[in-house]
């Protein structure tokens, strides 16, 4: 059973590649941007690192502002990679069980002999494991590549910069973070992904549509008849909401990130991360709880939803 | 000879309609038996409800098993192939091979590799790069190698070409079935299963209307051309059907006496088209 479980993912990733197309794109932007000068945290660009009058006015700061700026920065890098997931799972998970109903190949995958609850479990591994997973790895990469680019920018330099690039004090937390980040995109998805799955096995056809009308009818709805914009809010903080609800002060770090001494130090990356509260509060708790109830409704659709639709 | 399919007043209701409503029939192992049916009759959704894909009324086992509940179970012992078009066209040859290979406890590799090996098709290649016939083969090739004891084909042969046609069944023949295996098949192609049914099934609005293996039908069911000075003659003997061909009256007649028959015309022994036209469209129609 279980080596037929890893054929099932595997065939995931052969019909989607945007498993790993995803994010080998986010990256590219990313060191694209970098080269044209265009990634940016707060106002610290990374191409302007190398200029002087930057770099004194970071080093103006003193003590532990550039060991703490280095980690930022590089937790700002996954952040691209984070929302990429968000994407990728959208779109892969409400193909997931439409698809093959689309084109009735369906009717050969269900002449093997795989319960329908394993292919369920298949599509949602992928969707919330692999997918999350492969774009970690990317964002780690992409770490690498754009640290790399800094130093190979900045050798030459007297700069203080140069010295905190490759330090285990600088790249600890920020791997630490990062990991951190992928672990509540990762759990945060769940429900959203248990809703999309759902979808993508229960309508006939035009799964997208589905998905995305329904809600923003009961938005226009609820805007129309009260005045209020309480879907909306849920439905932005049941995805974005995931750097709010396990980092805290996200919509502070751009504004903390001043280049200069009169905006005070930026934060220490391990002092944004708030797992205890993430982990126990009732909005995750709540939507893991959600997202197997969802799941099992899709477990349940895909027994009796065929090629008839 | 064991029983491998066991139904008994199986019904399923869509809405109002019924598409099966009460059939009852047994399938032994051994035989190859062709479900036989007009459009709308019951057929596909007595295939589906045998495969575990839908559920119905009334009592249903297949090897002993409840398909609906034992689907992923059952289909360690039952292939099935629903009709050529539902390979993934996105899925490579070599990867649907080794899918299988991975998922199917009863996959035999090699006898795949015998098969592929016959045939034109390139593994690197995709489904959708494949022509009808070469999916077919394709398809074919992965269930034959699988060693299943039922065996269900739903239109197996739909928009391919006779040439194809003839090599699908002919394989199915000579590299595929024995004493073992089981086949249920269902086509519009009366003619070119005809040869090869132990068994016949008709369904018509949801019930079975014949069961009958075929090496019984001409004890029972004989068929008469006379000329039209014998026609009245012929009708005195309660035939099931009436046809004119080429100026000649054909009749259809159930348990007749063939002697009675010999004295007024040739008696041949009737195809399953005649008998379905007799049996389903019902009557002197």
């Amino acid at each position: 059973m279980n080596s037929s479980f890893a054929w099932l993912i595997r065939r995931e990733l052969w019909e989607s590649r945007a498993v790993w197309v995803a994010p080998a794109i986010c990256g590219a932007i990313l060191i694209i941007a970098t080269l044209i000068g265009g990634l940016q945290v707060g106002e610290v660009r990374i191409a302007n690192l190398a200029d002087p009058a930057v770099a004194a006015k970071i080093e103006a700061l003193g003590g532990d502002a550039i060991p703490r700026l280095s980690r930022l920065l590089l937790l700002a890098i996954a952040v691209p990679f984070y929302i990429t997931v968000m994407f990728t799972q959208f779109f892969y998970a409400l193909d997931a069980l439409s698809s093959d109903r689309r084109d009735r190949s369906v009717l050969f995958w269900k002449s093997m002999p795989v319960s329908d609850a394993a292919t369920v479990g298949s599509k949602f591994a992928v969707a919330v494991l692999v997918i999350p997973l492969v774009a970690l790895a990317a964002a780690l990469l992409s770490q690498v590549v754009l640290s790399s680019m800094v130093a190979l920018k900045l050798s030459g330099t007297e700069l203080e910069f140069t010295q905190h690039l490759w330090t285990a004090g600088t790249w600890l937390p920020a791997i630490g973070a990062t990991l951190y980040g992928a672990l509540a995109v990762i759990l945060w998805s769940v429900p959203l992904v248990g809703w999309l799955l759902l979808v993508s096995a229960v309508v006939p056809r035009s799964p997208f549509l589905w998905a995305v009308l329904p809600p923003l009818a009961v938005a226009l709805v609820e805007d129309v008849l009260f005045d209020s914009s309480y879907f909306i809010h849920l439905i932005a903080e049941r995805t974005l909401g995931v750097f709010a609800a396990a980092f805290s002060g996200t919509e502070q770090v751009g504004a903390t990130v001043r280049i200069g001494p009169e905006d005070g130090l930026p934060p220490r990356v391990e002092h944004l991360m708030q797992p205890v509260e993430f982990l126990t509060s009732a909005d995750l708790l709540g939507g893991l709880v959600v997202g197997a109830l969802l799941v099992a409704g899709a477990i349940w659709a895909r027994r009796y939803r065929d090629d008839n639709g | 000879m064991a029983t491998l399919i066991e139904a008994r007043g199986l019904t399923k209701a869509y809405g109002a309609k019924r598409a099966l409503d009460g059939a009852t029939f047994t399938v032994e192992s051994g035989r190859i038996v062709g479900l036989i049916g007009p459009n709308g009759a019951g057929k596909t959704t007595a295939l589906k409800a045998i495969l575990g894909l839908a559920r119905c009324e009334g009592e249903l086992r297949v090897l002993g098993l409840d398909p609906y509940a034992d689907r992923a179970k059952l289909m360690q012992q039952v292939s099935f192939i629903a009709d050529v078009a539902v390979l993934p066209r996105w899925l490579k040859v070599q990867q649907a091979v080794d899918f299988v290979r991975g998922v199917h406890p009863r996959f035999r590799p090699d006898r795949c590799e015998q098969f592929l090996a016959r045939t034109n098709i390139d593994r690197r290649s995709k489904v959708k790069e494949l022509s009808k016939g070469m999916i077919t083969q394709l398809h074919l090739a992965l269930v034959m190698a699988i060693d299943a004891r039922l065996l269900v084909l739903d239109e197996p042969t739909l928009g391919l070409d006779i040439l194809s046609r003839k090599q699908f069944y002919d394989s199915l023949l000579n590299d595929y079935m024995d004493d073992e295996r089981t086949i249920l098949v269902t086509t519009h192609q009366v003619e070119e299963i005809e040869n090869i049914l132990t068994d016949l099934l008709f369904i018509d609005r949801g019930r079975i209307v014949l069961d009958t293996p075929m090496e019984s039908i001409p004890e029972k069911w004989l068929q008469l051309v006379v000329a039209p000075d014998r026609a009245g003659a012929a009708r005195e003997l309660k035939p099931l059907t009436e046809r004119q061909l080429l100026g000649r009256h054909v009749f259809l007649y159930e348990g007749a006496d063939p002697d009675a028959l010999e004295r007024l015309g040739e008696v041949r022994q009737p195809s399953i088209a005649d008998l379905f036209v007799a049996k389903i469209q019902g009557g002197l129609a």
